[in-house]
């Protein structure tokens, strides 16, 4: 079974956020940056744990520069078998999709995970753009999988309740919380990922489809007002003259 | 024309088409141009649509749109934005929106 998991990195959940280029790009000074966490926590566990119990090999896939190693090292050590990184910094989703259909179009691959977005744009994009374009299955917001031979079962979340599926390998399945448990590499997987091959490939070259015009900071949020229970009439006149929502 | 796949069930458009359908109707003014609706699967009054904003509505009644899995959707929605000559398709930012 060849399984092939997609990460990508993104800024820690503490950093500060701010942009430059006139608000056309992110500003990258002193941000750490991290595996994007529906990639790494469950994405890729639960793809090691099917080569674990079934056998094969996990491949790690990231569409960036070199600044994306680190992640994709850590992937490594966590336990994927190799890495390929496809030497291009992406300018959208489509730049990404594009770039890993190709990949696994020209690789056998039975399983392509995804996180079910990632945390910096929420885009939810790239999976099912890889699986149109390879004209796969799509699986989203997967929290369940098990594999009996080469039909996989999964737990899907839908708006207000579950939906379970049965698909044939092969497909793309994106990572929702609950599918693994997360893993903290050891000490013997940190120095086993130092000599495992990650293969940087050119790009084909497919152009982006989007561009950015400019990026906002959402509005600050306002303090909370607390009104005494007694003054109805203060809190109709703030709804009325403040809030103006009635 | 701003064609609007409009998230529908159990007799009503979910909020998230009630949604969808509004955004879609702001952009067509922007530009000048209409909003259409498109409602897959049987619903008891698709005119609802245009309480939401729709200039006007596409319904397709057949039952077998209510579990139809999200690549035949998919290619429904595609080959009527394509035969429409749809400017701009809006889909809702929901589950089913993002597969």
């Amino acid at each position: 079974m060849n399984l092939l998991v997609c990460i990508t990195k993104t800024p820690d959940t503490t950093a500060k956020i701010g942009f430059v280029e006139d608000n056309t790009a992110f500003d990258q000074s002193g941000v750490q940056f991290i595996m994007n966490p529906y990639d790494e926590w469950y994405a890729l566990v639960r793809a090691l744990e099917l080569k674990e119990a079934q056998g094969g090999k996990v491949t790690l896939i990231s569409v960036g520069g070199a600044d994306c190693d680190q992640v994709i090292r850590k992937g490594l050590a966590i336990g994927a078998d190799e890495a390929v990184r496809i030497d291009l910094q992406p300018a959208d989703a489509f730049q990404v999709a594009s770039e890993i259909a190709a990949f696994a179009k020209a690789n056998q691959v039975d399983m392509i995970f995804t996180g079910k977005e990632s945390i910096e744009s929420n885009g939810s994009e790239v999976g099912a753009m890889i699986a149109e374009l390879m004209n796969l299955p799509f699986l989203s917001y997967a929290s369940k999988l098990s594999l009996e031979g080469t039909t996989a079962t999964l737990e899907l979340e839908i708006e207000g309740g579950e939906e379970t599926v049965k698909v044939d390998v092969p497909f793309v399945v994106s990572a929702a919380k609950g599918l693994a448990e997360q893993r903290i590499p050891n000490m013997r997987g940190i120095m086993m990922a130092k000599s495992k091959p990650l293969q940087v490939i050119p790009p084909t070259g497919v152009a982006p489809r989007t561009s950015v015009s400019r990026y906002i900071l959402p509005k600050e949020k306002s303090a909370v007002h607390l009104i005494d229970p007694e003054r109805m009439d203060e809190l109709v006149r703030l709804l009325k003259e403040e809030a103006k929502v009635i | 024309m701003v064609l609007v796949y409009a998230e529908s069930g159990e007799g009503r458009i979910k909020k998230a088409g009630q949604e969808a359908i509004s955004f879609g109707k702001q952009v067509a003014d922007q530009i000048g141009t209409s909003c259409t609706a498109l409602i897959l699967g049987p619903h008891p009054d698709p005119s609802l649509a245009g309480k939401f904003g729709a200039d006007s509505v596409l319904h397709a009644s057949d039952p077998g749109f209510t579990h139809a899995d999200v690549q035949s959707l998919a290619s429904v929605i595609s080959e009527i934005a394509l035969s429409k000559d749809a400017e701009y398709l809006v889909l809702s930012h929901s589950s089913r929106g993002r597969d």
